[in-house]
């Protein structure tokens, strides 16, 4: 007893690995008292300050990034290239999100300090969720993520339909939270250990899966992250968030929490749960196909580009569960590259409706793109280069995307997925491409020139031209996710 | 069909101004002519791309690359040349050269590309320019409907080629095509190998225009007409004969390759041909024609032997070499007289000779008489069947196929040019400039050389047909042929045709007759589908998309309790359920408060009611704990609750003053699936609970902080040093959150204050 109490004995934890973390969340406090104590007509030094904050975040994690595992907080945080680099697109989305809302924001009196610092906590939420290790800090990091984005939701707080939104989003999200907490104790009362670790070991043990109560650990954490990616069947929250939230918000939620998620699924079924491959494998291929379905197919009925979006968004996550379900390291890295390129292009598609916004105007409707070509060449081409893209199309950024993940299905013998996979991406087409014919080939019914500042246009610039030269030349980032991966799976 | 008001366009584009783009293609072509003179084939580089995905940047040219080459940049540079006066005096003149120029150069990548990946990158680039090719006359509604049907129709069979090269790939081992080639043998076996072909023919049909998805070609001639000429003639349309002729070489000695692509080409030749016979506009009769072709073209690749590897190579020179012309000549009838409907065109000579030699000595070519270059092809077309020994069928096809060709060509020149001219017009029709006479003409006259003195063709089909059919020799080709049968093939095929050119009027009336097959026909079913897809989705939004929460909820609790279910019944699990232990009054007692209090709530409309109902679930939890030897706990959860209550409800209240809640409109309504649910559910929930509760307990942290409370922190209740000092950092943070929510109320109470005073 006595050496046994010797060994728990209190150790201050190395902070380095989580020196972007503690950053951030002093800034954001920081910024939050700052706010307080700011007029609107000097609330850009919060955007600054917000905007400086996810620079300095990245500048640590890159000057902090060794390529090396490191595990600290008693093994509760781990610091590796996964995290690393997807931290890194988080600022850089995050950023851009910011940037794209500000104006949007002003004109509609919405520009206060609640945006920038609940957006920071959620970035916090999302470190935190992508350098968990242990099923504890996994849990706070998605909270503290989703309590943000439940808020965020609700700023419009006039709106009935945001209201609305924020509702449905909070019940939903609370029954899944709830569900894969459910999963996470039930997986604790089994393997003895919070650690992902630990779990991992426990479960690669040869017959430790045989266990009836184990298989509704995987079917209710694959619930609550099935919640948290937007899955088919627990999709419902997608569009009616999306839609209900400011656009801004909308940018925000459909964007960064989405490469979180990721690391949150790598986390947990891969880390945690790989012994256990062979029974959520079947879980992803239903949710996978469900999706891909779903999505595509309903998007085609919507008129609102927005809710298009939103059941695009359904359908790229099953096409990113592809990756995950095959269970190899290839299949992982193509996963990982997919959600970055999801991020990236979902972040100019919803960008695209706040350049084409302005005061007392919403351009989410499809109709308010028709003849966007006569009005604005160039940003009609960049949304014609992410509409292509998504649809996979190359030599865009989204071809790449939908090539790797079909080629992990096709490489793990599972033909007969990747021919659904195509079919439903051949249907998924059509919608997009719908978008350009409309910019292109119809007459405008709006005249006024685009209004957006210059930050605004130059980053929406920035941001389409990525998909095409990350399009020509897409090893790099390949490379990146594969290095990123090569510590997962055999 | 006229072409919308060029000349009064206000910002006009000079002739001139366009012909520098000429240059380009020009250079190319001159470039690659010399080097094919100059270096022998085949020509090979490596380059990397993206090696994570196995795609290379791998060149290879051989000569069916090198043919193809010269018709890109040849038949490019003639189309540039005639664009400039095409489009001269249109605004958007200079985006369409833009278009076309990057057109050509995807064209050039797909055909040079070793890597199939690489190849299919370039096969959609040609589909997207084409897409905006199309649409040029985007203020047509056919045109923008034809421009999304090909971009559909072709996007459709992209992305089945991509699946297909995927799957080839990874029974190959390998996406270069020349490594492919030559590790047929050790995959040739494999069982997945058809599906992977079936999807790759989708690909290659959907871009020539096979049966059944032959009817996007023709819609496409909306475009303006140089970019018909080059994209739906001479170049894109071509790409899928090029695919499958390129794999020809691994795959000819299969039965499925060969029977597929003989009997689709056949058939699309067959009722392409008829379906020319239905048209009234020159432009759409030529279209059925080249589909017509591209059926013969993939009819030949599938065909075995080395005589139709050499009949590929020859047809796919002449149809470049006339159908180009006849397009121009299309164009310059639409910008001379106005119009492109067949019954307005007749003698037309007298205002456009020199369209009128153009257009004579192209249909020369395209009846297959002797002294063209169509005359060679046809020679080695009936060569490559008598080789093949192909169906009877398949003969009277293609003789009913060139018959009509001939007709076609009959059509083309002699009834527009040298017809009665009966037609009464308000403008005089016009020569065009010499910019659009010179590639018809120039054309004609390499097509009318070729055919008098094939030799100087010689090496180049040759080295086309060795890289189709590896064992042909490409030493040995001399297109000086057997006449004999080639000659009763033409005599055959010219009767028929000129007896279809006598009565077309009288075909075409006896065709419309029959019209109402075109309900049953691809094409309306095209459309059906693309009707029918906006309805099922908007069915599917209905269905899923309600906006209604608690229906969500009811989704995600049925599929959550439908796994539950599942999985128990698939597992049957043979637990040890724990044994309940009787369960002592004060705890039953605080079950049932718990249970009813939330029973309660599913019946109570009130909100200040609701608060007090949910109080009580928390009182009963207290108890519960009271009980449970956690006295301490249980003091916390009263002590919370009564808090929670009375806030909860002072604010209720406070809010009631300020505005009337609204009642609750919504009747509360039974639903019995509902019940069975959330009963099954939580049914589910309770078993796990008790599973879960039967495993053996780790108490490790339990005596650890039991045995270390009094010696590490001279503390008897274990809660409080718990708090106070083996988490103390943890309580700290908690204590920093409560200062932040204070510093975030002060401006909140400042404003009260304002407000009040």
């Amino acid at each position: 007893m006595e050496e046994q109490l010797a060994s728990v004995s209190f150790q201050v934890p190395d902070m380095t690995p989580a020196l972007p973390e503690i950053f951030v969340l002093t800034m954001a406090c920081v910024i939050l008292v700052v706010d307080l104590f700011l007029t609107d007509r000097n609330r850009v030094i919060t955007y600054l300050m917000s905007l400086a904050t996810l620079l300095g975040a990245a500048i640590l994690t890159f000057s902090l990034h060794t390529g090396e595992t490191v595990l600290s907080f008693d093994g509760s945080f781990i610091s590796d290239s996964m995290a690393d680099v997807l931290k890194f697109f988080i600022y850089l989305v995050c950023a851009a999100v910011f940037i794209y809302a500000r104006q949007y924001l002003i004109d509609r009196q919405l520009f206060k300090g609640e945006f920038y610092v609940l957006g920071l906590f959620g970035v916090l939420g999302m470190m935190v969720m992508v350098s968990a290790h242990s099923l504890l800090t996994i849990y706070l990091g998605l909270e503290l993520l989703a309590l943000c984005l439940y808020a965020m939701v609700a700023l419009q707080r006039d709106s009935g339909i945001a209201s609305e939104a924020a509702m449905k989003y909070f019940v939903l999200g609370a029954l899944a939270s709830g569900l894969l907490l459910y999963g996470m104790s039930i997986l604790y009362g089994i393997t003895g250990s919070l650690d992902i670790g630990d779990i991992g070991a426990y479960l690669a043990a040869p017959g430790s899966s045989d266990n009836l109560a184990l298989m509704f650990a995987v079917a209710f954490v694959i619930v609550g992250l099935a919640f948290k990616l937007g899955a088919v069947p627990f999709h419902m929250w997608i569009p009616d968030v999306y839609h209900g939230a400011s656009t801004p918000v909308t940018l925000y939620i459909g964007s960064a929490p989405k490469l979180a998620a990721f690391a949150l699924v790598m986390r947990l079924l891969v880390e945690g749960m790989e012994g256990l491959h062979v029974h959520w494998q079947d879980m992803l291929i239903v949710l996978a196909v469900l999706s891909m379905a779903a999505g595509n197919v309903i998007a085609i009925a919507q008129g609102n580009l927005k809710r298009m979006l939103a059941y695009s968004t359904i359908a790229h996550v099953g096409y990113l569960l592809l990756g995950i379900l095959t269970g190899v390291t290839t299949g992982y890295a193509a996963s990982m590259f997919y959600v970055i390129v999801y991020a990236i292009m979902t972040l100019g598609g919803f960008g695209m409706i706040i350049l084409l916004s302005r005061a007392g105007f919403e351009a989410e409707n499809l109709e308010d793109f028709k003849g966007l070509n006569e009005r604005s060449p160039w940003f009609a081409a960049m949304m014609a280069i992410l509409m292509f893209s998504m649809a996979g199309v190359p030599p865009f950024l989204g071809f790449w995307a939908k090539f790797a993940v079909l080629e992990a299905v096709v490489r793990a013998d599972m033909v007969w997925l990747a021919v659904v996979a195509v079919l439903f991406a051949i249907i998924g087409a059509y919608y997009y491409l719908r978008i350009i014919k409309l910019m292109y080939f119809d007459k405008a019914e709006e005249t006024t020139p685009l209004t957006s500042g210059t930050d605004m246009k130059l980053v929406m610039s920035v941001n389409g031209l990525a998909v095409l030269a990350l399009g020509i030349y897409p090893s790099a980032l390949l490379a990146l996710c594969a290095g990123a991966m090569a510590t997962f799976g055999g | 069909m006229a072409r919308d008001s060029h000349h009064t366009n206000a910002v006009a584009v000079a002739p001139a101004a366009l012909l520098p783009y000429s240059l380009l293609p020009g250079t190319l072509f001159v470039a690659l002519a010399y080097l094919l003179a100059v270096e022998p084939l085949p020509w090979a580089f490596a380059g990397s791309w993206v090696p994570a995905l196995q795609v290379d940047f791998a060149v290879h040219i051989d000569g069916l690359a090198a043919q193809f080459l010269l018709l890109i940049t040849g038949v490019g540079t003639l189309v540039f040349v005639y664009g400039a006066g095409y489009l001269a005096g249109e605004a958007k003149a200079r985006r369409v050269f833009v278009l076309l120029l990057l057109f050509m150069a995807a064209m050039i990548g797909a055909v040079i590309s070793d890597n199939l990946i690489v190849l299919f990158v370039f096969w959609e680039l040609t589909s997207v320019l084409s897409f905006l090719l199309v649409g040029y006359h985007h203020e047509q509604e056919s045109a923008r409907k034809s421009a999304q049907q090909a971009l559909l129709i072709t996007g459709v069979g992209g992305l089945s080629l991509l699946a297909g090269i995927i799957l080839l790939g990874e029974i190959a081992g390998t996406y270069s095509i020349q490594q492919l080639i030559s590790r047929v043998p050790q995959f040739i076996g494999d069982t997945r190998l058809n599906a992977a072909l079936t999807l790759i023919f989708l690909g290659a049909f959907t871009k020539s225009a096979q049966l059944p998805f032959h009817f996007w070609l023709p819609n496409a001639m909306a475009a303006p007409t140089p970019v018909s000429a080059y994209l739906h003639s001479a170049t894109m349309v071509k790409l899928g004969i090029y695919l499958l002729a390129r794999l020809d070489a691994a795959f000819s000695d299969l039965l499925f390759w060969e029977y597929t692509l003989v009997g689709v080409g056949t058939l699309t030749a067959v009722v392409a041909a008829i379906q020319t016979l239905r048209e009234g506009d020159l432009k759409r009769i030529l279209a059925w024609s080249t589909v017509a072709t591209l059926g013969t073209l993939t009819m030949l690749v599938g065909l075995p032997g080395n005589g139709a590897a050499l009949a590929v190579a020859t047809l796919l020179f002449a149809h470049a070499l006339y159908k180009a012309p006849l397009f121009f000549v299309a164009g310059n009838l639409d910008h001379g007289a106005g119009t492109r409907a067949i019954d307005q065109l007749t003698g037309m000579r007298r205002y456009m000779p020199w369209t009128a030699a153009a257009a004579l000595v192209a249909a020369l070519s395209m009846a297959g008489l002797p002294l063209s270059f169509g005359f060679i092809a046809k020679d080695a077309i009936t060569l490559a069947k008598a080789e093949a020994e192909v169906l009877h069928l398949v003969s009277y096809a293609t003789l009913f196929v060139t018959s009509i060709s001939v007709a076609v060509a009959a059509i083309a020149a002699i009834h527009v040019f040298w017809g009665r001219d009966t037609v009464p017009r308000e403008a005089h029709p016009h020569e065009v400039p010499l910019t659009m006479l010179l590639p018809p003409l120039l054309l004609v006259a390499l097509g009318l050389l070729f055919g008098i003195a094939p030799t100087l063709v010689d090496p180049m089909l040759g080295a086309a047909a060795h890289a189709i059919a590896p064992d042909f020799d490409a030493a040995t080709v001399d297109v000086s042929y057997d006449l004999l049968p080639v000659l009763e093939a033409t005599f055959g095929a010219v009767v028929f045709g000129v007896a279809v050119y006598l009565g077309w009027d009288r075909l075409h009336a006896l065709l419309d007759r029959v019209s109402h097959l075109d309900r049953v026909g691809p094409e309306s079913w095209y459309w059906r589908k693309l009707k029918f897809l906006p309805r099922l989705a908007a069915w599917q939004t209905r269905l899923l998309q309600h906006g209604l929460l608690h229906r969500y909820l009811f989704t995600v609790i049925g599929v959550v309790t439908i796994a539950a279910v599942a999985l128990i019944y698939a597992a049957q699990p043979d637990y040890h359920w724990p044994a309940v232990d009787t369960l002592s009054p004060p705890v039953l007692g605080a079950a049932l408060l718990i249970s009813i209090a939330a029973l309660t709530t599913l019946f109570v409309r009130d909100h200040l009611v609701l608060v007090l109902v949910s109080g009580l679930v928390g009182y009963g939890s207290a108890v519960l704990f009271l009980f449970t030897g956690a006295p301490d706990l249980a003091f916390t959860q009263f002590a919370v609750e009564t808090v929670f209550v009375v806030v909860a409800a002072a604010v209720l209240l406070k809010l009631r003053r300020m505005e009337p809640l609204r009642r609750v409109t919504t009747e509360a309504r039974f639903r019995p699936l509902a019940l069975v649910v959330a009963v099954v559910f939580g049914a589910t929930m309770t078993a796990l609970v008790l599973l879960v509760a039967g495993l053996p307990f780790d108490s490790g942290l339990a005596e650890f902080f039991g045995a270390q409370s009094l010696p590490a922190a001279h503390g008897r209740n274990v809660v409080n040093v718990i708090i106070v000092d083996f988490r103390a950092l943890d309580t700290l943070g908690e204590i920093a959150v409560l200062a932040f929510a204070l510093l975030a109320a002060l401006p909140l109470l400042k404003l009260a204050r304002e407000a009040r005073g």
